[in-house]
C-alpha cells in the first residue's frame, strides 16, 4: 500500500503537469472547470498556481515543478525504449510511474548517460536540467551524438533529432535507428562506415545521430 | 514503348544506357554525373530508354533527382528499372518496394556485382525474385555481364505480379485510406501511393493533386496529422518501410570471407587522410601542372604553332596576295585576324592540345573516385564562404570547362550554394585553356605562385561576400563516398572525346564569328574604337595597347582570349610584370559568351548580368592593384 501522502503529491503533479502540457507545448488555455476543485485547491495554497478569470496559471515555482515532472517522465521513456528495449505500451505506463519518484541525483545520472537527449522516442522536447548545461560528468554515458565518438568506436542509431530537410537527407541515405555504423574518421569531416558504403557528413548533421555505443 | 533507368547516384545507370542503345552518356565515379535525361533507342528492340539523374529516394532534394522524378511521373513509362549498387541492398531496396507500391513495373538490377563479391556478399536472387515478384537481374557493367540479360527481361516483360509489398501499422494505414478516399482524379501512380507521398511531405505530390476538388481539405488533413506524430510522420513512415524492406531480406544476403582489401582501397583510405591527404592534393595538381602545363602547353603548342604558321599561314597569306586583289576580303581569310590565320590558329594549334590534354586527365581524375574525397577535404574552408565541400565537384570541373560546370552546379542543394559556387566559377576559376596558357607563360615559379595567391584571395573574398549577402541557412554536407576504382582507359578515351567533339562543336563556330565580327568591326572602324575604348583600362593596369584586343577577344570566349595572350607572350611584347598583371586580370575577366548563356538559363538574367559586370569591375580593379603591388614590392 502506498501512504495516502505519497498518492496525494503524485495527483498534484499530474495536474500540473497537464496544465504545463497546455499552455507551454499545445498554447492553449487551462480552464479551471475541468479540474478536480480538491486538488486545484491545494495546489493554490501551495502558490503553485493562481487563477485568472478562470483559466489556470502556473506561478513560477509551479511551472518548475511541472517541468520536472515532464522531463522526469520524458527521461525515463528514452530511458526504457533506447537502453532496455522496453515495448511502447510498457514504456509509457512505468514512465508514469517514474516521473513522481526520481531524485535529483537519479535523474542526472540517467540523463547523462542517455547523453542528454533533446527529444522523447515520441519527438517531444525534453525540458533541459542543470546536467545539461554543464555537460562535464563523472558518469559513463551509453548514449552518444555522432559527433562525440571516436575513430574506431561502433554505434547503432537510436535516433535523430533534426529539422525537416536535413531529416530527410539523413532518412533518404538509410541511417535509421536500428542501424549499426563505425566512425572511420572525424577530421577533416565524420566518415562513418554504415553498410558496405561509407559516409562523410559535416558536424551539423553528426550532432543530429544519437547512439548507442557498443 | 518507354523504359527508364531509375536509381541512386553513382550506381552505373549511365553505363548500362551506353551498353542498351550504343549511346554514350557520361560515365563518372561520383554521384551527380548525369545531371539530365538522355534517350535512346535499344539496339535491337522497339523501346526507347531514358537514363535519368540520380534519385535517392521519393522524397527529392536536390534539382538534378526533382529530373528524375519527374520523368517517373511526367511520362509514365512502360517499365522502370531500378538500378541498383548490389552491396548496398540492404538501404536501397525500400525504393523497389516504394516503385512497386506505386504500380510501376518494375525491374530490379543489381549492378556492380563484382564488388559486392570481393566483399565477400552472396545474395539469393532466386528467393529475392519470388519475394518481389519481379525480375531480378545481376549485372556487372563495367564487363558487360548481364546486360542480353536484361535486354531480354525488358523485351518479355509482363508486369508485376504483386501490389502491396509496404506494411504500414494501423494509425498509417487509415490515414492512407481516407486520404485516398479524398483523392478524385486519377493519376500515374496508385492513390494510395500518392497519400503516402502526401503524408511524407513530398511538395511535388501536392504540386500534383493540386487541382483535386477537395485540395484544401486533403492538405488540412495532412497537417493535422502530422501533429499526432511530433516526430515527423516522414520518419515513422521511412522506418516502417526499412522494416518491410528488411523483412523481405531476411535470409537472402548471407557474407562469406572477405577477399583481402586491395592496394586501391588502401590508397582510398590515405586520400581523406588528414596528414596524407594534402600532400597527395598538392601531388595531383603538381601532376596537372606537368602535363597539361608543360607536355601540353609549352611542347604541344610550340610544335603545333609553328606548324600551323609554316605550314598553312605563311603559304596561305602568299597565296592570298597572288589570288586575292581585294584587300578586305584577303583579310577575312588570312592577315592578322583572318578566319584560319587567327580563328582556326587558336582552336586547332593552341586550345586544342591544351584542351585534350585537361579532358583527359579530367576524366582519369572523375573516374577514379578522387573528387568526393576532396570534397571531405575541403568541406571546412567550404563553409567560409558559404559553401559545403559538395562544390568542389563543380569548382573543380571548372578548372576544365566553366560552361559545364556552370550546369553541374545542380548538383548543390541550396539556391545559396548555386549562386555563390556561379560567382566564383564566373569570377575567378580559370578554365583549362586559361589554365594552359598560364602554365606556359608563366615566366616562373614565383609568378605562378603569385597568380595562385591572387586568385584565390579574390575568390575567397567573392565567395565570403557572396554568401553575407545571401541570408539563407548554412548548407550541410552529406556524401556518399564512391569506391576508389582504377579508371578504365577505354571509358577515359571515350569520354575525352564526346568532350572535345562538343566542345569544339561550340568553340569552332564562335571562333569563325568572332572574326567575322572582328572583321566587320574593322572595316567599319567600330573595332578600333573598341580597342582604344579597352587600351584605356589596359593602360591603366599597365598593359600595352595590343592587350587591349586580348579583352576584346575575352569578351567572345575565355579560351578566345586566353590564345591571344599566348600570342601577345609568344611575340615578346610584355614584360615578367605585365604577364602577371594580365594573367591576374584575364583570369578574373568576364565568363565567356557560352558560361554566361547557361548562367542566364540557370540563375535568371538578373543574376548573371549582375555577375557579369561584377567580374569587369573586379578584374580591372585586381589588376590595377597586381600591377602597383608588383611595383612597390618588387618581387619580380
Ligand atoms: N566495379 C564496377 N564498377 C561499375 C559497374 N557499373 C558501373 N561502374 C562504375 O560506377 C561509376 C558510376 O557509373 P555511372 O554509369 O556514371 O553511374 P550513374 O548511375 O549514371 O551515376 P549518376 O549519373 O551520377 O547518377 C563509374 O565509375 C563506373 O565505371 C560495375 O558493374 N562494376
Ligand atoms: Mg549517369
Ligand atoms: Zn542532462
Amino acid at each position: 500500500m502506498k501512504e495516502p501522502k505519497h498518492e496525494l503529491k503524485e495527483q498534484l503533479e499530474n495536474v500540473l503537469k497537464s496544465i504545463w502540457l497546455k499552455v507551454y507545448e499545445e498554447k492553449t488555455k487551462a480552464i479551471a472547470s475541468n479540474y478536480d476543485e480538491q486538488l486545484i485547491n491545494e495546489l493554490l495554497s501551495k502558490k503553485y498556481v493562481f487563477i485568472e478569470n478562470g483559466e489556470i496559471k502556473l506561478s513560477e515555482e509551479g511551472e518548475r515543478v511541472a517541468r520536472k515532472v515532464v522531463r522526469l517522465h520524458r527521461l525515463a521513456e528514452r530511458l526504457l525504449s533506447d537502453v532496455l528495449g522496453i515495448s511502447e505500451h510498457n514504456t509509457e505506463i512505468s514512465a508514469c510511474l517514474f516521473e513522481h519518484v526520481l531524485s535529483e541525483e537519479v535523474e542526472e545520472a540517467i540523463c547523462t548517460l542517455l547523453g542528454h537527449p533533446a527529444i522523447c522516442p515520441h519527438g517531444r522536447r525534453i525540458p533541459k536540467g542543470e546536467c545539461c548545461l554543464e555537460g562535464a560528468s563523472q558518469i559513463r554515458r551509453l548514449i552518444f551524438k555522432l559527433s562525440e565518438l571516436n575513430p574506431g568506436d561502433e554505434g547503432e542509431v537510436k535516433y535523430l533529432v533534426a529539422d525537416e530537410p536535413v531529416l530527410q537527407k539523413i532518412l533518404t541515405l538509410g541511417m535509421l535507428p536500428g542501424k549499426r555504423f563505425r566512425i572511420i574518421r572525424v577530421f577533416p569531416a565524420y566518415v562513418v562506415q554504415l553498410g558496405n558504403t561509407n559516409f562523410a557528413i559535416d558536424k551539423t548533421i553528426a550532432d543530429t545521430i544519437y547512439a548507442l555505443k557498443i | 514503348m518507354k523504359v527508364a533507368l531509375i536509381g541512386s547516384p553513382n550506381v552505373g545507370k549511365s553505363l548500362i544506357f551506353y551498353h542498351l542503345t550504343g549511346k554514350y552518356a557520361t560515365v563518372s565515379n561520383y554521384p551527380g554525373t548525369s545531371v539530365d535525361v538522355t534517350r535512346g533507342k535499344i539496339k535491337g528492340l522497339e523501346a526507347t530508354l531514358i537514363d535519368t539523374p540520380g534519385m535517392y529516394s521519393f522524397i527529392t532534394i536536390t534539382e538534378e533527382e526533382k529530373v528524375a522524378k519527374k520523368i517517373l511521373f511526367d511520362e509514365q513509362p512502360d517499365v522502370v528499372v531500378h538500378v541498383m549498387d548490389a552491396k548496398n541492398i540492404e538501404r536501397k531496396l525500400p525504393l523497389t518496394l516504394q516503385l512497386i507500391d506505386s504500380c510501376f513495373n518494375t525491374v530490379l538490377v543489381l549492378n556492380a556485382m563484382d564488388e559486392a563479391k570481393r566483399l565477400g556478399m552472396q545474395i539469393d536472387v532466386d528467393l529475392l525474385r519470388e519475394r518481389l515478384g519481379i525480375p531480378v537481374v545481376e549485372t556487372i557493367a563495367t564487363q558487360k555481364k548481364g546486360i542480353r540479360q536484361l535486354k531480354e527481361i525488358i523485351e518479355s516483360f509482363r508486369g508485376n505480379e504483386k501490389a502491396e509489398l509496404i506494411y504500414f501499422n494501423e494509425g498509417i494505414q487509415n490515414l492512407i485510406k481516407d486520404i485516398t478516399s479524398m483523392i478524385e482524379s486519377s493519376y500515374p501512380v496508385r492513390k494510395q501511393f500518392l497519400a503516402q507521398l502526401l503524408l511524407m511531405g513530398d511538395a511535388d505530390a501536392v504540386e500534383m493533386i493540386r487541382k483535386e476538388k477537395k485540395f484544401e481539405e486533403i492538405i488540412e488533413y495532412v497537417k493535422k496529422a502530422s501533429l499526432r506524430y511530433p516526430h515527423s510522420l516522414s520518419y515513422e513512415m521511412a522506418l516502417q518501410i526499412e522494416k518491410s524492406s528488411s523483412k523481405i531480406l531476411s535470409g537472402i544476403v548471407s557474407y562469406v570471407l572477405p577477399e583481402k582489401g586491395s592496394l586501391v582501397e588502401k590508397l582510398g583510405e590515405l586520400t581523406i587522410h588528414p596528414v596524407f591527404a594534402i600532400p597527395m592534393a598538392i601531388a595531383a595538381i603538381l601532376a596537372l601542372y606537368f602535363f597539361a602545363g608543360v607536355i601540353g602547353a609549352q611542347i604541344l603548342v610550340d610544335f603545333l604553332e609553328t606548324f600551323f604558321e609554316d605550314n598553312i599561314n605563311i603559304p596561305l597569306n602568299s597565296a592570298l596576295e597572288v589570288y586575292v586583289p581585294n584587300y578586305w576580303l584577303r583579310e577575312l581569310i588570312g592577315g592578322e585576324f583572318g578566319i584560319i590565320t587567327l580563328g582556326l590558329r587558336y582552336a586547332f594549334a593552341i586550345i586544342l592540345p591544351i584542351v585534350t590534354i585537361f579532358f583527359f586527365i579530367f576524366s582519369i581524375i572523375e573516374d577514379s573516385g578522387y573528387l568526393p574525397r576532396l570534397a571531405i577535404l575541403m568541406d571546412r574552408l567550404f563553409k567560409v564562404v558559404g559553401l559545403s565541400g559538395k562544390a568542389v565537384i563543380p569548382l573543380v570541373l571548372g578548372l576544365g570547362c566553366g560552361t559545364m560546370a556552370t550546369i553541374v552546379t545542380k548538383v548543390l542543394e541550396t539556391r545559396k550554394e548555386k549562386i555563390i559556387a556561379t560567382v566564383m566559377l564566373a569570377v575567378g576559376i580559370p578554365c583549362s585553356a586559361q589554365l594552359g596558357v598560364i602554365f606556359s607563360i608563366a615566366p616562373d615559379i614565383t609568378s605562378m605562385i603569385i597568380w595562385v595567391s591572387i586568385i584565390t584571395v579574390v575568390l575567397l573574398i567573392a565567395g565570403y561576400l557572396a554568401s553575407k549577402m545571401i541570408k539563407e541557412p548554412e548548407p550541410v554536407f552529406l556524401i556518399e563516398i564512391p569506391t576508389l576504382r582504377v579508371p578504365e582507359l577505354g571509358n577515359v578515351v571515350t569520354k575525352t572525346i564526346t568532350r572535345l567533339e562538343w566542345y569544339f562543336k561550340e568553340v569552332i563556330p564562335v571562333f569563325v564569328v568572332a572574326s567575322l565580327f572582328i572583321w566587320v568591326g574593322r572595316i567599319t572602324g567600330v573595332f578600333d574604337m573598341l580597342v582604344s575604348l579597352l587600351t584605356i583600362p589596359a593602360g591603366v593596369i599597365g598593359l600595352p595597347e595590343e592587350a587591349a584586343i586580348v579583352f576584346l577577344f575575352g569578351f567572345f570566349r575565355r579560351d578566345y582570349g586566353a590564345a591571344g595572350l599566348f600570342d601577345l607572350a609568344d611575340k615578346g611584347l610584355l614584360s615578367v610584370s605585365q604577364i602577371i598583371v594580365a594573367m591576374v586580370t584575364l583570369t578574373l575577366f568576364v565568363p565567356c559568351v557560352a558560361q554566361f548563356l547557361v548562367m542566364v538559363k540557370e540563375r535568371g538574367m538578373k543574376v548573371a548580368i549582375l555577375i557579369f559586370v561584377t567580374s569587369v569591375i573586379i578584374a580591372f580593379g585586381v589588376g590595377y592593384l597586381t600591377s602597383i603591388g608588383l611595383v612597390f614590392t618588387n618581387l619580380v
